[in-house]
């Protein structure tokens, strides 16, 4: 069947019904994937918007990097105090040991740096896997090893489970409190990448978002005045990591307008 | 609760993804950085990047590479190729990568995983075990260039001894399954997957969503990973997913499109949905239609 649609002096020709079914099966997909939000809209470069990568010489500066610039965000990578003092927020990425992390934020100076930053003048932060680890006040890996002690709490290993291996590898599902789901527009109970073999005991009362693994819980995320942390990696969580990372992006905005 | 993982594995030979059969035939598939794009968008797990080219030429891997690969893509990225040292580790996480896998290295240095280990934790290195049947059918190292006088350990005992040092997932790349389409070597797998204690990435072989799933019944296998079997259909992770969850297979499934209703045919592929199914979409296309 031929039919015809006329509209402003055009005319569209269709070809026939069963033509146009093949064509919109393949329309079809295409428009639920572009709908479903699979990335958020890559946003216009914001300048005035400075947010520092905290650079140690060991974390995946490369894929925070790529996602912050997803944002519409030009970050500074840097790992001099001097570099970095006049950024508005501050992310702390991590893929590393302990020890050897903290080793090296003491030589560079960032140690005092960042707590003037962070916690007198209440800069916002991000903490991402180790990052989250790095603020507690100790960790167990590799012998005892004092942390920046920003939250109340301490690292260890994850124990041992029958059936469930050590590290936590893979896609876990997070129970996040309603209140950030809603902020982020996140989906309810989103998946996020863990990758780790040590785990954050800490106080429930800053606690935003738990998991499971085996019978054991793990702290997945905290946030306590402008420190947000996770233990999860939301630079390689695709869509709900961004949209995390969004929000603190916000956070760092309403920072800038408001000083 | 933890998800199994699917894994694509996008092998690169001279700056070109190619589709590998059996270690030793190679065809073109294109741009790298466009497929781990297309992966990323079909809702992969994770993306293995493996520059074959890299340990024959006695260099590391690409870094260019890793950075165009790793700017469209948000899920996490393991890099193989050449990596010896520590501070080739540096470099390449500072390219883009989240973790590294290694394999001929460790071998040949057993202290290197432990080093690596040391500086960036267990979970950054991923040990890649090429491994294949000898005539007699026992599972025995694949060396593309073993002097024959080498003297090397049953996979198994070499495995749990790169756990041991500090590997915090293994990678067992069968050699006689690869690129043949006839599914994983369940035997050789799930041996050892009781030789070990960490995550076990199972590769090589996979030519049907079936095959996937076999793979991921057996106790302590934690991902399958296939190259070439991704490569050639449109959204060939989503149609894998919907399979295994319909099986009872635990899989992340966030996006919108996820083809769960859909069945598939004896090869793997979709089925044509119902007439009137198809009617309804015709409907729905006429109403969003603005001329």
């Amino acid at each position: 069947v031929a039919a015809e649609i006329e509209s402003g002096g055009h005319t569209l020709p269709f070809t026939s019904t069963k033509l146009s079914v093949q064509h919109l099966i393949f329309y079809r997909h295409s428009y639920s994937w572009s709908f479903s939000a699979v990335r958020p809209y890559m946003s216009p470069l914001r300048h005035e918007t400075r947010i520092g990568i905290i650079d140690y010489g060991m974390g995946n500066l490369g894929s925070v990097t790529n996602a912050l610039r997803f944002l519409g965000y030009d970050p500074l990578v840097s790992g001099k105090p001097e570099t970095l003092a006049n950024c508005h927020g501050f992310v702390l990425p991590g893929v590393g040991a302990f020890d050897e992390a903290m080793k090296r934020l003491n030589q560079s100076g960032l140690v005092d740096a960042l707590d003037q930053w962070v916690r007198h003048e209440k800069r916002p932060f991000f903490g991402i896997c180790l990052g989250f680890q790095l603020i507690t006040k100790s960790s167990t890996e590799g012998g005892w090893h004092e942390g920046l002690g920003w939250i109340e709490g301490e690292v260890e290993m994850i124990p041992d489970e029958i059936g469930y291996r050590v590290p936590h590898v893979g896609w876990n599902e997070v129970d996040l409190s309603p209140e950030f789901v809603e902020i982020g527009a996140l989906s309810t109970n989103p998946h996020f990448y863990f990758d780790h073999s040590y785990r954050v005991l800490c106080d429930d009362s800053i606690v935003i978002g738990r998991t499971a693994y085996g019978r054991k819980e793990i702290i997945a995320a905290i946030r306590q005045e402008n420190i947000l942390a996770m233990q999860f990696h939301p630079e390689r969580s695709q869509t709900n990591g961004l949209r995390l990372f969004r929000i603190f992006c916000h956070s760092v905005e309403d920072a800038v307008s408001s000083c | 609760m933890l998800k199994q993982r699917l894994i694509s594995s996008i092998v690169v030979r001279d700056g070109i993804a190619v589709q590998s059969i059996g270690f030793n035939r190679y065809l073109p598939v294109g741009d790298p950085a466009i497929s781990a794009e297309n992966f990323d968008r079909w809702g992969v797990d994770e993306i293995l990047l493996q520059d074959i080219s890299a340990t024959p030429d006695g260099r590391l891997v690409s870094l260019d590479l890793i950075e165009r690969v790793a700017r469209n893509c948000f899920v996490p990225l393991a890099v193989a190729g050449g990596i010896k040292s520590v501070d080739d580790v540096r470099s390449v996480i500072r390219a883009g990568a989240d973790k590294v896998v290694v394999g001929d290295a460790a071998i040949n240095d057993p202290d290197l995983v432990g080093r690596i280990a040391a500086s960036f934790g267990a979970q950054c290195v991923v040990v890649c075990l090429d491994i294949e049947r000898d005539a007699e059918q026992i599972p025995c190292l694949y060396r593309r260039n073993a002097a024959a006088n080498e003297d090397l350990l049953p996979p198994f005992e070499l495995a749990e001894s790169l756990v041991e040092n500090g590997a915090g997932e293994v990678l067992v790349n069968t050699v006689h399954r690869d690129g043949t389409k006839s599914g994983y070597d369940l035997g050789l797998i799930s041996e050892m997957a009781s030789a070990i204690e960490v995550p076990l990435i199972a590769s090589g072989g996979a030519g049907h969503p079936e095959h996937f799933k076999e793979v991921l019944d057996i106790p302590g296998v934690s991902a399958a990973a296939a190259g070439n079997y991704f490569h050639f259909t449109e959204h060939s992770i989503l149609t894998t997913k919907a399979y295994l969850r319909r099986n009872g297979i635990k899989l992340r499934a966030d996006t919108a499109a996820d083809y769960y209703a859909h069945s598939t045919d004896d090869i793997g592929r979709l089925k044509k949905l119902p007439d009137a199914q198809l009617l309804d979409l015709v409907f729905e296309r006429i109403e969003e239609e603005v001329i």
